[in-house]
């Protein structure tokens, strides 16, 4: 969806719960089949993704990624930085963040769903990389101290945002001043009708 | 993409790049209706202003 707030009929709280329902859904069965493209080969062949950085990931993570560009490809996160990945999803994109950061960096993966963290966090651990950090979270009201944050990534979700001018100014707000953004969305060619951008469906794609 | 972009200076944002397009929706089921709409992903980055 580009537009950048919602129609005003469609609700909201339904649309949230529609988005989360769908990336639950992945992370419990990542290989059930959507509509979307999701996994490391995906990943590498359409997105650029490293295919030995990728192999180096636990499968848990990799199988999960449903972004829809290659943020990191803009640049790499310094040592002992703070990164904040909004809807890290399964952690694909925190986990190489966290690598780069370094153990006295941190990488804070936010997002929606439980499921998700749960993955992302256990991948973490598995790496051994102690400055990871989930936290559940609304990419709206992001549960991060204002002008604490180094980068940004989002990879796959601004998109999703029913208000993204409060998600852009959340992003804005935990950033410290000089601070960088480094995001992969979807945009549109074509104008899109009331009809579609009313379409649960395509919105929690 | 302008809304985009638009939306990220309105924010307050600086510096707001394009750099990179992607195909997401290649081989997806809704391959198609991407294809109609002129889907497609991009690599944008942006800087917050100050020092």
């Amino acid at each position: 969806m580009s537009s950048l707030t919602c129609p005003v009929q469609l609700d909201t709280r339904r649309l949230a719960g529609a988005v989360a329902s769908t990336y639950d859904r992945v992370a419990l069965d990542p290989g059930a089949g959507y509509h979307f493209n999701v996994g490391p080969e995906y990943a590498a062949s359409a997105l650029g993704y490293d295919r030995a950085a990728l192999a180096a990931l636990p499968a848990p993570s990799t199988a999960r990624f449903a972004g829809v560009g290659n943020p990191l490809a803009l640049g790499t996160p310094h040592p002992d930085e703070v990164v904040v990945d909004v809807g890290c999803g399964a952690g694909l994109d925190l986990l190489l963040a966290a690598r780069a950061v370094g153990p006295h960096g941190r990488a804070i993966g936010v997002d929606g769903s439980d499921a998700m963290l749960a993955t992302a966090r256990a991948s973490a651990a598995a790496l051994g990389l102690t400055q990871v950090e989930g936290r559940r979270g609304d990419l709206h009201a992001l549960p991060v101290e204002p002008a604490s944050v180094d980068l940004v990534l989002s990879n796959g979700v601004l998109n999703l945002s029913h208000d993204k001018p409060r998600a852009f100014e959340e992003i804005h707000r935990v950033l410290r001043p000089g601070g960088r953004l480094q995001l992969a969305d979807i945009v549109v060619d074509e104008p899109l009708s009331d009809a579609i951008r009313s379409n649960f469906e395509l919105w929690a794609a | 993409m302008g809304e985009l972009v638009g939306g990220l200076a309105a924010a307050g944002f600086v510096k707001v790049e394009v750099s990179a397009t992607f195909d997401p929706f290649k081989g997806a089921a809704k391959e198609q209706s991407a294809r109609r709409f002129g889907v497609r992903g991009v690599n944008v980055r942006a800087v917050r202003p100050g020092s």
